[in-house]
């Protein structure tokens, strides 16, 4: 007797399924198993009457469907493990090395530590290595964004900078990464929990900076060999648009990264990364737009102050943080004149701000040249002590760190149409302290 | 070669596959099977799949999905495999929630959720359920392949949703949505699977 036969009670039920049937498939749309249901054969069949096999073979697609919604519950709480025991935000930072330290004399020392005109040098950065040498990277090429850019370093030892070579390009960029890279841009040092020195920098794939990802590379010898390039992802869409200026600041298991999004409105973030090299957080800064190139001072275990670039206003802009930079404060203006270039800043010690922004022009009020301050009371009153004096072209993108000598280095990018060059600066603490810094004892 | 190049190389097979769609069943499938390979070729540098790494980037378990669905419908596959509107609704909730504030339009920034928590995974078993309610197998799918791939670290991401979603489904998601809610395409989707019933 075939199961099914009106008599046994289905005719009505099959009506009934019938009815549910497509007021749920109107409402949800054809899925996966509609047809295993039996669709057009099963309504043919006539009331009443229903194939075993037919019947068999809806309880089997029941039991599919079941098994298919147990097995991605399973592999959800798997997941769920997982990112239970992911790293989570890094608790606090790690204080900064020693302050620069006075020596006796005062002294200023600039020269050039690349001259590459007609081509462009541009975007400096440096760090200290063990060996008491400062390591520079920039990007170099024929200009800004221009397939052949690659990036460079170079390392000053006894006053003197060696011969730069290039570290990474586009090709070896992309061949490393398995996808297509156009164009590579600035790059920022900092050395991770395991000592290794590491770089990030920014790869273009199509388009201009509003389309950059970032890449790291490390190295085990202080920049003498680098590891391949690894992608950072660290946006949604498509990963593009972030971008990177400021140095890193080290935190207990992983550094925080200053970085901003250029997507639309350009607007200032923290990216935390572990010493894996995986990112394990992104904060947005404040939640104003139009701020851009973030620079970060640790002040204590668990608070910092970001101040960074404003689009389109004089004054440059910060934010503060005191949960080790989950959250920060709404941005403000400060007193501290940018003209819509980048600035940084460092910790000297005593109590100390060291910055170096661009002044305005007097003529025109636009950025004019780089120019030092200093703030004795944590960034609210800046003073300017000294203006770098320019004969032609503008001075940019300042970089400063302290080496490993004790002294502060600045390194800046001067226009020099066509190209650029970059300047080396050393400056003692005892120089500082002469322009109105803090007494040398 | 990277777990990321298969993403593309499936969906350069699957749109291949329904470029070739009016031709005979094997020659679908050898043209699908052709496509992918070819895409993970190195053409003297990245290979068509590295190129697509660029634009449209790395793709989520949502694409693998969506492209195994069109592959299967084009190889005439004897199971339909249209996405089901559960899972483009699904799919347009998770872009809803990640893109506008990516792109600094709004403030809540739910991509860091996806770093770490519960707060992901528990959405996806909503999502689960919802699908299971709605006898949408593909959502079990989606889900199931996301946390595979989440827990396997296939790609090069920490985070949970960029295994989950990625734009380029957001968009078809949207589109399909979109097209489906036509009235009148929707009304004649109705009277041919009627007609159908009937005529069997």
């Amino acid at each position: 007797m075939p199961i099914g036969r009106a008599g046994v009670g289905f005719g009505s039920n099959r009506r009934r399924f019938f009815r549910c049937r497509t007021r749920v498939e109107k409402a949800c749309g054809t899925s996966y198993l509609s047809a295993a249901y039996g669709g057009p054969a099963l309504f043919a069949a006539g009331p009443g009457r229903y194939d075993a096999g037919l019947l068999r073979s809806r309880t089997g697609v029941q039991v599919w469907r079941h098994a298919l919604a147990l097995a991605a519950l399973a592999l959800t709480g798997i997941a769920a493990a997982t990112a239970w025991r992911a790293p989570g935000w890094p608790d606090a930072f790690v204080v900064p090395a020693q302050p620069p330290a006075c020596g006796g004399v005062a002294s200023f020392d600039s020269q050039i530590l690349r001259r590459a005109a007609p081509r462009v040098a541009h975007v400096a950065s440096a760090i200290a290595l063990r060996d008491g040498r400062l390591r520079a990277f920039w990007y170099e090429g024929d200009r800004e964004l221009s397939p052949d850019v690659a990036i460079m370093t170079a390392t000053l030892a006894a006053g003197r900078w060696s011969e730069p070579r290039a570290i990474a390009d586009a090709r070896s960029t992309g061949a490393a990464l398995g996808r297509y890279v156009r164009k590579l841009g600035n790059a920022v040092p900092y050395r991770d929990g395991q000592g290794r020195l590491t770089l990030v920098y920014a790869g273009v794939s199509l388009g201009g900076w509003s389309a950059a990802s970032l890449n790291i590379i490390r190295s085990a010898d202080d920049g003498e060999t680098w590891s391949a390039p690894r992608r950072l992802v660290t946006s949604p869409i498509f990963n593009i648009s972030t971008l990177v200026r400021s140095p890193p600041v080290a935190m207990r298991g992983a550094a925080l990264i200053p970085a901003y999004d250029e997507m639309i409105k350009p607007f200032p973030q923290a990216i935390a990364l572990a010493d894996d090299g995986r990112v394990i957080g992104i904060r947005r800064i404040g939640r104003q737009a139009n701020a851009l190139q973030p620079d970060f001072i640790v002040t204590g275990e668990k608070s910092a102050t970001a101040y960074m670039r404003s689009r389109g206003t004089a004054k440059a802009w910060s934010g503060a943080t005191t949960d080790a930079g989950l959250n920060w404060t709404e941005l403000s203006p400060t007193r501290l004149n940018s003209q819509d270039s980048p600035l940084m800043t460092i910790d000297i010690g005593d109590g100390l701000l060291l910055n170096v922004h661009n002044a305005p022009e007097i003529v025109t009020g636009l950025a004019g040249p780089l120019t030092l301050a200093l703030s004795a009371d944590g960034g609210v009153i800046w003073r300017d002590i000294y203006a770098f004096p320019t004969d032609r072209g503008d001075t940019r993108y300042p970089w400063l760190t302290v080496g490993a000598d004790r002294n502060i280095h600045l390194l800046y990018t001067h226009s020099t149409e066509p190209g650029s060059e970059l300047v080396h600066v050393r400056l003692t603490k005892d120089w500082l302290a002469a322009r109105g810094g803090p007494a040398c004892q | 070669m990277t777990f990321e190049h298969v993403g593309p190389a499936l969906l350069l097979a699957a749109l291949a596959a329904a470029a070739a769609r009016g031709l005979r069943r094997d020659i679908v499938i050898a043209v699908s099977v052709a496509a992918g390979l070819l895409a993970l070729v190195p053409l003297g540098g990245p290979s068509i799949a590295g190129y697509m790494l660029a634009l449209p980037g790395t793709l989520s378990a949502a694409m693998l999905v969506l492209s195994a669905q069109l592959l299967l419908r084009a190889a005439k596959a004897p199971i339909p495999a249209q996405p089901s509107n559960m899972f483009l609704a699904c799919l347009v909730i998770c872009g809803l929630v990640l893109y506008a504030p990516a792109a600094g339009l709004v403030i809540v920034d739910g991509y860091d959720l996806g770093f770490r928590g519960l707060a992901v995974p528990l959405l996806m078993a909503v999502f689960v359920v919802a699908g299971w309610l709605a006898r949408s197998g593909d959502v079990a799918v989606w889900i199931a392949v996301s946390a595979l791939l989440y827990v396997t670290g296939a790609h090069s991401s920490a985070n949970l949703w960029d295994y989950l979603v990625d734009p380029t489904a957001f968009i078809v998601a949207c589109a399909a949505l979109i097209v489906r809610a036509v009235p009148a395409r929707a009304q004649r989707r109705v009277n041919v699977e009627n007609s159908d019933t009937t005529r069997s």
